[in-house]
């Protein structure tokens, strides 16, 4: 583990030193109008200059990170790339931490249903077991992923927002619902899209203090959300700018700057006048799917919280490819039911294609001229799609998992695996 | 619920069965196939023929006007007596005369292979438009070459600067640019006209300045009595192309003014289908090095239309007997037609490569056979995936019987190691070069040579002495993943270069494909297509082509040691592509399959095997 740590910090350190750093930071990959370290730069200088810094269009950040910068920008390049290297050191801290609990709890309820038979026979191959060195696997697919690094290297704030949500979770886990309610209104504030996660959380709650466990929860949530309302007023100095600065930006995406997403491209090319109505299909459709996913997986609220968190990152206005690291960190977790995935090379073919092919078509409509925007959306595409299969697969092996587990080995039915009942509503 | 199925179709087994077997046949065929196809593409039923898609051009190819020969001839006379450092004065005093502002401009190059600093300056003259404010401008640019033959463009513009001056119809600045030292001025010179700044390059601001550049001619012509020939250059740095329609126009109008147009010193025979098949391998192995040498190159990489006609002197294939004023006469077209421009040129291609001067195959021809090319990689690498699933037989047939798949066993160890490893030698290769400078030892041709050619036999001979072992699963999927990244590198790299990434593609793609197998055949074939091998075969070709040798291996030494020095100095002062992309794409993926290929393999202590893993 602490090599992994050490060739990541190392990685970290050198792409910092490089000229790459800047010409990173203005990677529309890596950063979007929310989180680009090039506005929040312009933004603090805004700010000491005395004006607003949500009156103009450049600036997007939340206050609470305008208010850090503040103070942190002064100190130079070398502290501000050290503090983004241990943000993402602190991601990886709670994301081994979040893996040892889930893992416990994964082999406690194992166990549990061993003993009172809820599992069929014959399954022992498709149990999960004791995987000791699970949370440094964890931990190192974030540490080691080349995304994460870019996007530290790149200073894109959307640490803080990915830092919030991996804290909620690994709190939730530990029933420490006061900081839950921290990290979970944190990451909301951040990007407002993790609001979905608190269904999985109250479900939490409620399995480990039933009804007033999600009481507990939902009001240290509500209680944090208006604590920090109150100090980013306080640090606007009372204007209300920034909710249109922020959560306008986030719902109404009124900059179709190209990202990894699916917004820009059919924004920029729609008639105005349906405008509306599509923004609201696109924002509907990245929040209604919590509704039904929460209905079919409401028995475990881990795994709720990855499909939530890759729609997320498929969906949101405006994603970057470190919205997808964390998705993709926690997909160790359950390693017993890879078995069962089919489209493994589809989908590392796809990630592929898109991170060396994306960059290309990049400079080949921006740069050189020769080709035009379709070339980079067909990619933004790819990369969507690799993120839909792995979405599907996983989905698919889990409940596939799940149906093996209760109805037990072999198969009954005489055609290996059609035919049987995969969804079934509760 | 058809998703939820885990047995095969027949066919898909059937499809499997066959690409186990019949690999490597498969992959020969269509390889073969791809080769085919592109010879027959360029037969003139397939190949697509000059056409003119912005309908603004075509204005400046009805009439030219500019008929001052007595003019032209005095020039020439002028400046063949004037030593060649000494012209500036006379230049200036021409240009001023013509009504041109005139401005000089002074720059400093390090050369970043230690050697000594280069100084020289640039001369330029702006012509206001008449027609509208100086928001746009077209460069007429010259070469001022110490030991050159290719200077006398500076006559043409000057007899012509005293026409355009009394024409009342430009809409756009016209910029004159003599600049000397091969690119290196008119990288300086571009450089303070955008506002970049190049490490190395230190030059003064300049003092006059015009629109926006939408398009640039360089000329370069050779003097003798008569010329005859005009070589169009449409290559950029990284083989960046201008617009077609631009080309056309240059060649077209050269051919009304009875000059033959033509690419790479290659004749026009468009009717015949072996001599459009030279002329489209000559061009694309010059757009292949992606070296700027030509002063046009450098604005491409800037999204200015730009190309250069270099016109040769009369010889014995080519006696036409025209002389400087045609090249003024359609050099005074070329620019009627961009002035009649209304916005940056667009429709036409910007994806082809040329047979003969009106012919050429565009992007949509071309590239799907490029995907037959690469295809041995993208089939190897699927086949070692689908081998890797016919591996640890025992453990599957438990699970069959349970009904349910095997483990999903994707070691990557190998992988990520040999692709860190592999990067990492690649750094080495790219900044072993400054280390010695750091050091202070002057990168002479053979120094550089020398050292990286050390570099990379230690790499290889490394691989040998190493010898990883791998499991027969760990083999198939390191295989398969390192022939898949191979694969799409070079599809992107044929997106950006397509020329590079063919030829690359030509001399990679079986022997890397072969790689999976442990013969003795496939590790000679591998040895054979070596970077440094690649290099000198390139060389080779090279000469085979544009020039007649005795001594080609010699000369092919000479030339593989200066271009390599050029292709270093080339990345650093105008950010050519070929040094990293040869240590950072090249040389690791080669080096990957070559470990993998030196690689022991760990026999699987179980003895189930099946007859088709053993080759």
């Amino acid at each position: 583990m602490y090599h992994v740590l050490a060739v990541s910090v190392l990685l970290r350190l050198f792409l910092l030193s490089q000229e790459a750093s800047g010409w990173l930071s203005d990677r529309i990959e890596l950063s979007t109008p929310l989180n680009s370290w090039t506005r929040l730069k312009e933004g603090v200088a805004l700010k000491e200059a005395g004006l607003s810094s949500y009156q103009s269009d450049l600036f997007h950040e939340t206050p609470l990170v305008l208010f850090l910068f503040q103070y942190l920008l002064p100190l130079g390049d070398i502290i501000n790339g050290l503090f983004f290297i241990v943000a993402d050191i602190l991601i990886a801290y709670c994301l081994a931490q979040l893996t040892r609990l889930h893992h416990q709890n994964e082999l406690k309820n194992q166990e549990q249903r061993t003993k009172s038979g809820g599992i069929g026979k014959g399954v022992e191959p498709i149990l999960i077991t004791r995987n000791e060195s699970l949370p440094s696997i964890v931990a190192s697919v974030y540490l080691i992923n080349p995304f994460s690094i870019l996007s530290c290297s790149a200073h894109s704030t959307v640490c803080f927002n990915n830092l919030s949500i991996v804290f909620g979770l690994w709190t939730s886990l530990k029933g420490n619902w006061f900081l839950c309610g921290m990290g979970m209104s944190l990451a909301v504030q951040f990007s407002l899209y993790p609001v979905m996660l608190l269904l999985p959380l109250s479900l939490t709650a409620y399995y480990s203090g039933r009804t007033s466990g999600v009481l507990k929860f939902l009001l240290y949530t509500v209680l944090w959300m208006i604590g920090i309302l109150c100090v980013s007023l306080l640090i606007t100095g009372g204007s209300w700018d920034f909710i249109n600065g922020v959560y306008g930006v986030i719902l109404l995406v009124p900059d179709f700057t190209p990202n990894v997403g699916l917004f820009w491209y059919f924004f920029m090319e729609m008639f105005d006048h349906f405008q509306v109505f599509f923004l609201c299909v696109f924002q509907i459709n990245a929040f209604i799917h919590a509704i039904p996913l929460t209905i079919r997986f409401n028995q475990d609220p881990m795994f709720l919280v990855y499909t939530l968190l890759s729609l997320i990152s498929l969906f949101k206005s405006y994603p970057t490819v470190a919205d997808f690291i964390i998705p993709v960190s926690l997909l160790p977790l359950w390693t017993h039911v890879f078995r069962y995935m089919r489209f493994t090379p589809v989908t590392i073919g796809c990630v592929l294609v898109s991170s060396i092919a994306g960059p290309i078509t990049w400079y080949l409509w921006i740069h050189t001229g020769s080709a035009n925007a379709n070339f980079f959306f067909a990619l933004t595409l790819t990369y969507c799609i690799s993120q839909i299969f792995l979405l599907l697969d996983v989905c698919h092996s889990y409940l596939t998992h799940q149906y093996d587990m209760t109805n037990g080995l072999p198969r009954t039915s005489n055609k290996l695996g059609t035919g049987h009942v995969l969804l079934k509503l509760q | 619920m058809k998703l939820a199925s885990y047995t095969e179709s027949d066919q898909a087994r059937k499809l499997t069965e066959l690409l186990i077997k019949r690999g490597r046949q498969i992959n020969f065929v269509l390889f073969s196939f791809g080769l085919l196809a592109y010879l027959i593409l360029l037969r003139p039923e397939y190949v697509r023929y000059r056409f003119f898609d912005e309908n603004a051009l075509l204005t400046g190819l009805v009439k030219r006007e500019y008929v001052n020969s007595g003019h032209l001839s005095k020039l020439t006379k002028q400046y063949r007596n004037i030593p060649w450092p000494n012209s500036h004065d006379w230049m200036e005093s021409e240009l001023k005369g013509s009504g041109f502002e005139v401005y000089h401009q002074y720059y400093s190059v390090q050369d970043p292979t230690g050697g000594p600093s280069i100084n020289g300056s640039n001369l330029y003259g702006i012509l206001r438009a008449g027609r509208s404010s100086s928001t746009e401008s077209l460069v007429l640019l010259a070469p001022d070459n110490i030991r050159n033959d290719y200077n006398y463009g500076i006559v043409v513009l000057l007899g012509l600067a005293k026409y355009l001056s009394t024409r009342n119809y430009w809409a756009k600045d016209i910029i004159i640019l003599i600049t000397g030292n091969d690119t290196l001025g008119a990288q300086a010179w571009l450089d303070s006209y955008l506002g970049f700044h190049t490490p190395g390059i230190w030059r003064e601001p300049l003092s006059g300045r015009a629109g926006a550049i939408q398009a640039v001619v360089n000329i370069e012509v050779a003097l003798s009595e008569g010329i005859s020939f005009v070589n169009v250059i449409p290559e950029g740095v990284n083989a960046i192309l201008p617009n077609l329609d631009l080309v056309f126009v240059a060649s077209r109008l050269c051919e009304l003014e009875g000059i033959n147009a033509g690419f790479h010193r290659k004749p026009d025979f468009s009717d015949q289908h072996s001599s459009s098949l030279l002329t489209a391998v000559a061009v694309l192995s010059h757009q292949a090095t992606g070296l700027p040498f030509n002063n046009h190159a450098l604005f491409l990489k800037h999204r200015i239309d730009s190309l250069t006609l270099q016109i040769l002197p009369e010889n014995n294939y080519f006696p036409s007997g025209r002389g400087l004023l045609s090249v003024a006469r359609s050099l005074e077209g070329i620019l009627r037609s961009l002035n009649n421009l209304l916005e940056r040129l667009h429709h036409s291609e910007f994806f082809y490569f040329m047979s003969s001067p009106i012919t050429f195959l565009s992007i949509g021809q071309y590239s799907p056979f490029f995907g037959l090319l690469v295809a041995p990689l993208i089939l190897e690498s699927i086949r070692q995936w689908v081998l890797r699933n016919a591996e640890n037989v025992e453990a599957s047939r438990v699970c069959k019987e349970l009904g349910i798949p095997p483990l999903l066993n994707i070691p990557l160890k190998h992988f990520l190691s040999l692709l860190f490893a592999s990067l990492l030698s690649g750094s080495l290769l790219y900044y072993f070069p400054s280390f010695l400078l750091f050091l202070s030892i002057k990168l002479s041709l053979l120094n550089l040579t020398i050292s990286l050619l050390s570099l990379i036999i230690v790499m290889t001979l490394s691989a040998v002495i190493i010898r990883p072992t791998f499991t027969e699963l760990e083999h198939h999927v390191t295989c398969s993943l390192i022939l898949f990244v191979t694969a799409i590198g070079l599809y992107g790299l044929s997106l950006m270069h397509f020329a590079l990434s063919l030829y690359l593609t030509l001399l990679f793609s079986l022997p890397l494909s072969l790689s999976t197998s442990h013969s003795t055949v496939s590790k000679l074939l591998l040895l054979l297509c070596s970077p440094p091998l690649l290099v000198l075969y390139s060389c080779l070709f090279h000469l085979y082509l544009f020039s007649s040798t005795s001594q080609p291996i010699e000369d092919a030494l000479t030339m593989a040691m200066e271009g390599l020095t050029l292709a270093y100095r080339s990345h650093f002062i105008s950010g050519a592509w070929l040094y990293p992309m040869v240590t950072f794409f090249v040389f690791p993926s080669w080096w990957m399959c070559w470990i993998v290929a030196t690689g022991k393999i760990k026999k699987a202590a179980d003895p189930v095997k099946k007859k088709q893993h053993s080759d």
